[in-house]
């Protein structure tokens, strides 16, 4: 399951908090080798670090007023303790009183941050593109959406008897793997058949759009049309 | 009665002092104007960077297999190896 996903409050309060710049954070003192925040709600404490405006929540426990097992109190002796076991194994010693190093994200949770990011994104250019195409097999017009700043025109003229001939039009600057899988993305066209133009038989090419067309399958357009209904 | 027939516009285009000499050389050495060779070389560079686009862009359509975990990996910048290690991508999603 997405980590986005997952329903718990402190997940949806870390992302509400951190998503917003103007919030105040607290740091966690005990922690001196990295600056770690603070949240909280209900009972569930954690603690949440920033990295490149991404906030990784890194720790998470329960609120034990007085006790050793209470979230800020543990992790301060946990990490009092790792610093401790660093030091025995590296040269030069930690000076920090804390060593909270073992739990910032790592490479594979970098992956997995980027594959969900992906993934999302992903299911936003499936849905988006198909709905453009279906739009514009119904009518034969362009049918255009603003998709993270860049536009994206889908134009399909299904000519009886003939070919039906689909044009992408992408304006802004879109990173090419992401304009691969939008190609990808159009149903019933030969991978190595897309063609990119640098004029329009009316007008010029503006600044940062690209073009590119390709012959489609009428069987696959008919199905998308069929699924649809 | 004859009707005079206005000529297409021209349009100036400024290009550096080494550039101007290239094309005054090249045009020479075509027996061209260089007005003609400006406007063959253009067609010409758009036409090879034209293919060289389309190059691209099969190779990285060559990448995707339809799956869903090939479109995945391609917009996260990783290999379907990578996406796999950390749980892959839901076909059915």
């Amino acid at each position: 399951m997405p980590l986005d996903e997952i329903a718990h409050p402190l997940l949806a309060k870390a992302a509400e908090h951190f998503a917003d710049g103007q919030a105040g954070r607290e740091r966690i003192r005990a922690i001196d080798d990295q600056v770690l925040f603070k949240v909280k709600i209900q009972r569930w404490r954690g603690a949440v670090w920033v990295d490149d405006d991404i906030a990784w929540l890194v720790a998470a426990g329960q609120r034990e007023d007085g006790s050793p097992e209470d979230f800020y109190a543990a992790l301060a002796a946990r990490s009092s303790a790792a610093r401790a076991r660093y030091n025995v194994e590296h040269t030069p010693p930690l000076a920090t009183s804390a060593y909270s190093g073992y739990l910032l994200p790592g490479h594979e949770d970098d992956l997995r941050w980027r594959a969900e990011a992906a993934a999302r994104a992903e299911r936003q250019l499936r849905a988006t593109v198909r709905d453009l195409v279906r739009q514009s097999l119904l009518d034969g017009h362009e049918h255009a959406v603003m998709l993270e700043g860049a536009a994206l025109g889908i134009q399909v003229l299904a000519d009886q008897g003939h070919e039906t001939y689909v044009a992408i039009r992408i304006i802004g600057s879109v990173p090419r793997a992401h304009v691969a899988v939008i190609l990808s993305l159009i149903p019933g066209c030969q991978p190595d058949a897309w063609m990119s133009d640098y004029a329009m038989p009316e007008r010029a090419v503006a600044p940062e759009e690209q073009i590119w067309s390709n012959i489609m399958d009428p069987a696959a357009a008919a199905k998308l049309l069929d699924e649809h209904q | 009665m004859t009707t005079a027939e206005h000529a297409p516009r021209q349009v100036a285009v400024k290009v550096s002092p080494d550039g101007d000499k290239l094309i005054t050389s090249g045009a020479h050495y075509l027996h061209m104007s260089k007005k003609d060779l400006v406007e063959a070389a253009v067609a010409f560079y758009l036409d090879a960077r034209r293919e060289d686009m389309q190059a691209g862009m099969r190779e990285l359509l060559s990448d995707l297999d339809g799956s869903r975990a090939s479109r995945v990996a391609m917009l996260a910048g990783m290999t379907t190896a990578e996406l796999e290690s950390v749980g892959g991508a839901d076909e059915d999603d």
